[in-house]
């Protein structure tokens, strides 16, 4: 199978899915710059440029690594599934050791060389690789409870428990959905996802119970004006900021809820600015580029032969899909906060070049297509 | 087989991709539709409420208008002060105490309060506002972070006390609280201006943010009609007075042009310092002489006489009799004075003062209809807001005899003697001017113009001519009256050298808790000057003296005196030699002389006495002996003056002397005032002796001397 991959005659990238990240990446640069603009030049940076500088260059080093991506073998992928896996592992117990950068309350990333990097960014892909390979390989046994449902969720169980030990929540709640999405397709019986879902439930309800700031947070997600300057803050600012945009928005750059008003705006807030500026407009805009994205990559699970392709595409455009409706929801106040990076748009270099490397894995998947797809 | 299974998985694959897409489709719809929401239904709302919190409005104060008087002096001004504030989110936790302790030291204020500001997490907090140029400099060279200081405007009243009631003051926020501050405050306020800005969460302005800069629009000042002179005449007479041995509760001087109806002066005790007027009780900011009425005695006797002049029914030299009293239906109306006037002219019965020839007066004009001195009162301007630029002012209280069905006789018998009614001084020296001023009524003015900003005028209030109450030929027979008042009878110690003065006296009991006091009086004086065309009418109110004597004439009217001497000297009116003198003797300087006592002589003996003293007699009564005088024993009367003496039997001239022991002087004093007697005091505080002894039987006219002694521990509240 190996050799025939090597031998086969290669279709085009995904043309569609290659726009949609183009255009999420042009426009991701641009709303950064609007978006970090003040607090940059307000800042002791006094640059008002310094974060789309960086972002050009993060964008340009993501692209590489994409190209770089989309022409590897599929078999040097399986290969790296289970070394990926430890070395995901070992990082993220590594930022736990000691070797964590503080930022927020929380160690998520440690140094490399001049670069912040998020372990926690690499297991995801990690185990969206495993899982792929896992389910691939078992087939028939994936439907079963202990070689196939148990093995998974072991090992999902051990990453998440880690990354919650950091804690990232947004992070966690991304990798689960990924995962829980990834069972589903890969054939894990009804029954145990329907048990996994009711006692995922179950733990956070008590988690919320037992913690009076979560019971708090939880409390502020359900009314946040109630709260407005204490755990509702970041929801109010970010309802103001979308609500304030109206049909056209105030404008590219007249945004206001970049004065402070709405924190993390060149990150996990960035779609609120985009809905404040471009207004409902812009925000339609943002979500047809995902909904092509998660089109196309949908697709291109459905159209592989080999299942590992499939459930590989599958969870690729899920570790996008997910964490991009998190973002949404948490922005437009259906889901309580948790910090979670919009992909391709949010400012931050670590995470784009692991959604990088996904795209460029999806694009290489869309080349591996039967001949007689039409595009 | 293995095909076949393969397939099967793939199949089950396949379903479950299509299963996973229609699930990212549907919350991808409900992402769509929660933003169709809050951009399209909650947009407007959402909108507002990012707007509240990001726009902040900073006024921009408008100078305030300055106060000047009529010659241009400043009496209010704005002056630019710093004031310390500051920005509590730029002030790190662990620097605040230390900040706090730097500025509690210069500023005098408490530590914790000045620590809880500065830790408040609000953008802005005043720290003290107002400070002086010392204060300010120490706080700007301690050189603190997040302490700021701003300008801002603070009211100075440079001549402290004077004027005060008549200027008023303004608050903290330069609102005017008081007085003219309060009255004219839109007219001195002006117009501030704002700066519309947008503020980032830490609140730093937005640098080329939208702004909106609306310019204020500068106070307007005002020139006022006070000649600041005659203010200070007014005000050094009246503190004088209150220091003095009179001891008032309060007294008011007021001068006005009659021609004009501008105010010259407007004084009232007590007083307070507007540039401190958190010092002093609330009580003393109440400008008396607008917003509290009280009733005028004699002084209103003015308008009964206006009215019976006006209405035809007396002529100066018409005759009345006064037996002491007059029956009003069966209420007896006694005369002020304890012997009865007997005979007199029309022109006598105004220098006597005397009531029960007032109340004849009266009922002539009242002859066919009941109203109609009533109707004089009202057009007078009395039971009437004058329309005074000043906060506060009373209608005074008349009762509105046209809606009663009948009018009671003794309710109208007291109006003519000045009783039964209230009114303000501003009410009644505005209704003297304009029996005196050619018989127009005029609104009391305060303001003569407002100028703008640049000092140009822009409005002149000019004089308002109410109504005309009076003919100006019955105006000018009035002036003649009043000036033989002065000349001749109650009003002589308002007589000035070479000046033709007129005027009225009064002495009224208060009406407290629903009776006349025995105890408390309003002692009065109206003067006017020069009487053939006055140019200042002047009155002077005494609240409650706090010591015998009591009367208007006495203690008012000198006051009244030199008020006016100094204003007419000032305003440059040249003396003149009144009509009266020149009627009365020859001689340019009138002496004055005492009277003697001609009690318990026989009318011989007491006309030969009063002759030697250039003193005229008129007798009244009948009886082997003089039993009273008036003007009473020591008083001091021009020269050629009439005593009245009233015979009577030796029998009823004598009395028998009250113990006055444990008495108060005031008391004392009207005790011995109505027995007749001369009273002469010493000391204060209690009477602990008298002489001649209590029980013993004097003559009406003797001297009885009574000793007063202050029982210790006991504050001092009466002064000889």
């Amino acid at each position: 199978m190996a050799d025939a991959d090597r031998n086969r005659r290669r279709k085009q990238p995904d043309f569609l899915l290659f726009l949609a990240v183009t255009g999420l990446l042009t426009f991701g640069m641009i709303m950064v710059y609007s978006a970090s603009q003040y607090i940059a030049a307000d800042s002791a940076i006094n640059d008002s440029f310094y974060y789309l500088k960086k972002q050009c260059m993060w964008v340009a080093i993501g692209i590489v690594v994409m190209f770089f991506m989309m022409k590897l073998d599929m078999n040097l992928v399986k290969k790296a599934v289970w070394p990926s896996l430890v070395a995901a592992v070992i990082l993220l117990l590594f930022v736990k050791l000691g070797a964590g950068i503080s930022s927020l309350g929380a160690e998520r990333s440690i140094l490399l060389g001049p670069i912040h990097f998020q372990p926690s960014e690499f297991a995801k892909l990690a185990l969206v690789l495993f899982f792929a390979y896992n389910m691939s390989r078992c087939r028939e046994k994936t439907a079963t409870f202990f070689f196939g449902f148990l093995p998974l969720i072991a090992v999902c169980g051990l990453i998440v428990g880690l990354i919650m030990l950091q804690p990232d929540l947004g992070t966690s709640v991304a990798l689960v959905g990924t995962a829980f999405l990834m069972m589903m397709a890969g054939g894990v019986k009804y029954r145990y996802l329907f048990a996994m879902v009711i006692l995922g439930v179950a733990l956070v309800a008590v988690a919320i119970v037992l913690e009076p700031f979560r019971m708090a947070r939880f409390t502020a997600f359900l009314n946040p004006w109630a709260d407005a300057q204490g755990y509702g803050f970041q929801t109010v600012q970010s309802l103001i900021a979308i609500g304030s945009g109206g049909f056209t928005g105030v404008g590219l750059g007249n945004g206001s809820s970049k004065w402070y008003y709405l924190p993390e705006v060149h990150t996990d807030f960035i779609f609120s600015l985009i809905g404040e500026e471009l207004g409902l407009i812009g925000t339609i805009f943002t979500l047809f580029l995902f909904a092509v994205f998660v089109w196309r990559g949908v697709r291109i699970a459905l159209l592989s032969e080999d299942p590992f392709h499939s459930l590989l595409a599958l969870g690729l455009t899920a570790m996008v899909g997910v964490q991009t409706l998190i973002n949404f929801f948490v922005a437009t106040g259906m889901m309580p906060v948790t910090g979670i990076a919009l992909p391709f748009i949010s400012y931050g270099g670590s995470s784009l070049i692991f959604t990088m490397i996904g795209v460029g894995l999806l694009l290489n998947l869309s080349t591996r297509l039967p001949k007689g797809d039409i595009g | 087989m293995e095909q076949n299974k393969n397939s099967r998985v793939s199949l089950r694959l396949r379903k479950r991709t299509t299963l996973i897409f229609l699930l990212f489709s549907l919350l991808f719809f409900a992402v769509f539709f929660r933003l169709f929401y809050l951009q399209v239904f909650a947009a407007d709302d959402l909108a507002e409420k990012g707007k509240d919190q990001q726009m902040r409005e900073v006024p921009v104060e408008a100078g305030r208008g300055t106060i000047y008087d009529r010659n241009g002096n400043i009496l209010a001004v704005s002056v630019s002060v710093d004031s310390i504030y500051a920005s509590p989110t730029e002030i790190d936790s662990e620097e605040a105490p230390d900040i706090a302790a730097t500025l509690s030291e210069i500023l005098g204020l408490d530590k914790e309060t000045v620590l809880g500001k500065l830790t408040s997490g609000r953008a802005f907090e005043w720290i003290k506002r107002k400070v002086d140029e010392e204060t300010a400099f120490q706080v700007k060279n301690a050189g603190l972070t997040g302490i700021g200081l701003t300008t801002e405007t603070k009211r100075n009243y440079p001549n402290d006390i004077l004027a005060c009631h008549a200027l008023g003051f303004v608050g903290i926020d330069n609102q005017g609280l008081e007085g003219l501050e309060a009255m004219e405050d839109t007219t001195l306020t002006g117009e501030d201006g704002y700066i519309l800005a947008q503020y980032d969460s830490h609140g730093q302005e937005i640098a080329g943010s939208n702004q909106t800069y609306v310019e204020p629009t500068a106070g307007s000042s005002l020139v006022l009609t006070i000649d600041e002179n005659i203010q200070y005449f007014c005000e050094r007479e009246l503190d004088a007075l209150m220091s003095g041995s009179v001891n008032p509760k309060g007294a008011t001087a007021i001068v006005m042009d009659p021609d004009t109806g501008e105010i010259l002066a407007l004084a009232v005790r007590p007083g307070y310092d507007p540039n401190h007027y958190g010092d002093y009780e609330a009580a003393l900011w109440r400008n008396t002489a607008v917003s509290d009425f009280y009733e005028p005695g004699s002084v209103a006797k003015i308008m009964t006489i206006s009215a019976a002049l006006e209405e035809g029914v007396v002529d100066e030299d018409d005759r009345f009799y006064d037996p002491g009293y007059i029956m009003v239906g069966k209420v007896k109306i006694r005369c002020w004075s304890r012997t009865p006037h007997g005979s007199e002219t029309f022109v006598e019965v105004a220098q006597n003062s005397c009531n029960p020839a007032f109340v004849q007066v009266g009922q002539r004009i009242d002859a066919s209809d009941s109203r109609t001195f009533y109707r004089y009162l009202k057009s007078f301007g009395i039971g009437q807001l004058t329309g005074i630029s000043l906060p506060g002012e009373s209608a005074g209280s008349l009762q509105k005899l046209d809606e009663v069905e009948e009018v009671n006789a003794v309710d109208v018998a007291n109006m003519y003697i000045g009783q039964g009614y209230g009114l303000t001084a501003i009410q009644l020296i505005s209704a003297v001017s304009a029996a005196v001023n050619g018989g127009i009524l005029r609104e009391p003015q305060l303001v003569k113009s407002v100028l703008d900003s640049d000092g140009n005028i822009m409005e002149e209030t000019g004089s308002k001519e109410v109504r005309r109450v009076i003919s100006e030929k019955t105006s000018e027979r009035v002036c003649n009256i009043l000036e033989n008042v002065v000349a001749n009878g109650t009003g002589n110690k308002a007589y000035i050298e070479g000046y033709r003065v007129g005027g009225k006296t009064g002495t009224a009991q208060k009406f407290v808790n629903g009776t006349y006091s025995s105890s408390k009086y309003v002692a009065s004086f109206i003067g006017a000057a020069p009487m053939d065309d006055p140019e200042i009418v002047c009155l002077v109110v005494i609240d409650e003296p706090g010591s015998y004597p009591i009367y208007g004439g006495t203690i008012a009217a000198p006051v009244c005196k030199r008020i006016m001497e100094d204003t007419l000297v000032y305003l440059g009116v040249e003396p003149q030699v009144s009509e009266a003198d020149e009627k009365g003797e020859d001689e340019e300087k009138p002496e004055t002389v005492m009277v003697p006592s001609v009690t318990g002589l026989s009318a011989e003996e007491a006309a030969s006495l009063l002759e030697e003293a250039n003193l005229k007699t008129r007798v009244t009564g009948s009886g082997d002996k003089v039993v009273a005088q008036t003007p009473a024993v020591l008083e001091e009367v021009t020269e050629g003056s009439t005593v009245v003496i009233t015979l009577g039997s030796s029998k009823e001239t004598s009395v028998i002397l009250p113990d006055f022991t444990g008495k108060r002087l005031l008391e004392a004093g009207l005790i011995a005032d109505a027995l007749g007697l001369v009273f002469v005091y010493e000391g204060s505080g209690e009477a602990v002796s008298q002489d001649p002894a209590a029980g013993s039987a004097v003559q009406r006219g003797d001297v009885v001397t009574v000793t007063f002694k202050n029982k210790t521990g006991e504050e001092v509240t009466l002064s000889p």
